[in-house]
């Protein structure tokens, strides 16, 4: 078990140190630190223009939650793509690995990194723009800063699958933060969208997360909007699940077609 | 289950279709019909022309790539229903500037694909240290991949591909980039490897090499069998030649062209050889060219006379024009 462990966190680390691009202090700092707070100071600042100040509170929220699924898009698509492009593909699909391990251990060096960003923007949220945190049940952030990272997680590792049938990560990484930002609620409420939006919204990442995170800022307990959490984790399990699956489709058809060896 | 060989080709075929509109495509045909056998413990020659199917051939039997027709075993597993149970059996040296992680050190490539394969974590670092030293890599172990020259990563892929004590190795090209003090080590390995009851299969360009180490050889050529034998009976019986060595005192500028025109004679070439000059002669085997060749050059001219079994090169070269 130990065994297991060790080597878990070794291809974790490895694989993270190897294929995400941004472990540099520029681009690390910039990526998980300066660029969701604009997102947050920017969002906000027009809310309040646009006359929606009672808002203010809702914009701080949702934009910082978001940092969460444009790290985690970033981070982890990048090591998918990356896979790819460096041709060390081959290596795990002539390996020995149990591939839901393999699959799974992409992501784990990138979860903090989402907690650091949201983090950091809610803090700043407070710093620049009287996030109020007078309200706010502590336990419940915490809690779901954790879930919504998590289910942002897994939805990312899904989308890492047409990191490497695209041989591309900018567009899918675009299209995963685009469906997020548009349906799950983070600056529009998901009860104002088009129809079909509001649907997919309930099946996205994060709107769940959201809604209760909200809540909590206006006083409401752990135990109030525990529903949300687990919904949100059911959603996250399910891309899990579906992203695992479909991790070893395109195996099978990597072996089938022969051409993943080639990266352009 | 036959573990009588610990590699079984049956009638392989590949064939790569490129292309995304249904029945617009084209379609590359790397292999076909191929069978052959590899006993265990021996070294076995793939050789052929670029493009042949060699690669193609290794990434079919290390469960890469999966065969359009026919079908293959290694030590007994089928590479395709079978591939968990191959996997644990094989190791594979690919080779390349690409398939390694260029921000990690040679150390971090290695250890990261003992874990990969589960290897015991202790395990895997001592054969790490083992094997980077064996390669010449002791002293670049913890510089970046992206500094490495192209002789040193291929010198990682070695160690690498040797990491998990595999008993069926597929080596692709390995002494490719590999200075000649790198590539006599490699070529002092194999057998040591195959000492141990290990069994590999190797693709080379380099005859020299194939003829020094290989038990047995198959030559391929578009993707089909043309030959397989030990290097020997390639040699003499696949390439039917006999070559005729002769050194000269005195040479005529006709004498290529006229050599050449002699009935049976496949190849001259001359050659100087201190003061006086080497010619040499691809004769078809059975024709008895040896007296039109000594009445062509004049009995007087030659000071030496030699016939040999040709080289596996010559071999190679007859066989596949
Ligand atoms: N992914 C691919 N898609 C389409 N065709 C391919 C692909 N890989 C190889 N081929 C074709 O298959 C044939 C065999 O290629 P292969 O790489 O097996 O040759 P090889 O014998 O290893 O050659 P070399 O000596 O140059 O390494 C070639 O015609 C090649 O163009
Ligand atoms: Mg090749």
């Amino acid at each position: 078990m130990t065994a297991f462990l060790t080597n878990f966190f070794l291809r974790a680390y490895y694989s993270y140190k190897g294929l995400f691009l941004w472990l540099n202090w520029t681009a690390f700092i910039s990526n998980v630190f300066i660029a969701p707070v604009v997102f947050v100071v920017i969002v906000t600042l027009t809310g309040r223009f646009a006359g929606q100040s009672d808002s203010a509170n809702s914009y701080v929220i949702g934009m910082a939650t978001y940092a969460i699924p444009v790290i985690l898009s970033g981070g982890i698509l990048q090591s998918f793509c990356y896979e790819r492009t460096f041709g060390t593909l081959s290596l795990i699909y002539a390996s020995r690995s149990n591939r839901w391990v393999t699959y799974w251990s992409k992501g784990l060096l990138h979860y903090p990194n989402a907690l650091l960003a949201a983090s950091t923007s809610l803090f700043f949220g407070w710093l620049l723009l009287d996030l109020d945190f007078s309200g706010l049940s502590w336990p419940a952030l915490i809690v779901l800063l954790l879930v919504i990272s998590f289910s942002c997680l897994c939805f990312c590792l899904f989308m890492g699958n047409f990191a490497i049938a695209l041989r591309e990560w900018i567009l899918p990484a675009a299209i995963a933060n685009g469906i997020v930002l548009i349906t799950s609620g983070v600056v529009v409420p998901i009860d104002q969208l088009p129809g079909f939006l509001g649907e997919i919204g309930r099946v996205v990442p994060l709107t769940h997360g959201l809604s209760a995170l909200r809540a909590a800022f206006e006083g409401a307990s752990l135990g109030d909007v525990i529903d949300d959490i687990v919904y949100e984790l059911v959603v996250g399990l399910s891309y899990l699940i579906a992203g695992g699956l479909l991790f070893s489709l395109l195996e099978a058809n990597a072996k089938r077609t022969g051409t993943y060896e080639s990266a352009i | 289950m036959n573990r009588d060989f610990a590699i079984e080709c049956e009638s392989l075929g590949r064939i790569y279709r490129s292309g995304s509109i249904p029945g617009r495509g084209r379609e590359t045909v790397a292999l076909s019909d191929l069978t052959v056998q590899v006993p265990n413990g021996v070294v076995f020659g793939l050789l052929g022309p670029n493009g042949a199917g060699k690669t193609t051939t290794i990434r079919i039997l290390s469960t890469l790539l999966t065969p359009t027709s026919g079908s293959a075993r290694v030590l007994g597993y089928d590479v395709v229903k079978q591939a968990k149970q191959v996997r644990e059996r094989i190791g594979f040296i690919l080779g390349g500037d690409r398939g390694l992680y260029g921000r990690l050190t040679g150390k971090q490539n290695v250890r990261y694909f003992g874990a990969l394969n589960r290897l015991n974590p202790k395990t895997a670092k001592r054969r790490a240290n083992e094997l980077l030293e064996r390669v010449g890599l002791a002293s670049a172990a913890d510089t970046l991949v992206e500094e490495y020259s192209r002789g040193m990563k291929q010198r990682l892929h070695i160690a690498r591909g040797l990491l998990t004590d595999p008993e069926v190795i597929f080596m692709d090209e390995p002494t490719i980039g590999l200075d000649p003090m790198g590539a006599q080590e490699l070529r002092q390995y194999i057998p040591e490897l195959v000492g141990q009851g290990k069994t590999i299969l190797l693709t080379t360009h380099y005859m020299l090499e194939a003829d020094m180490l290989c038990d047995e050889i198959a030559l391929i050529d578009r993707g089909r069998l043309v030959a397989l034998g030990t290097p020997d009976e390639i040699k003499r019986n696949f390439s039917r030649l006999t070559i005729f060595e002769i050194v000269v005192n005195q040479t005529t500028e006709t004498l290529t062209a006229e050599l050449s025109n002699i009935d049976g004679v496949q190849h001259v070439e001359a050659s100087a050889e201190g003061i006086f000059q080497k010619i040499t002669i691809a004769v078809k085997a059975g024709v008895d060219a040896r007296d039109k060749i000594q009445a062509t050059i004049g009995v007087q001219r030659i000071e030496n006379l030699v016939a040999r079994d040709p080289t596996l090169e010559e071999a190679y070269v007859s066989i596949l024009t």
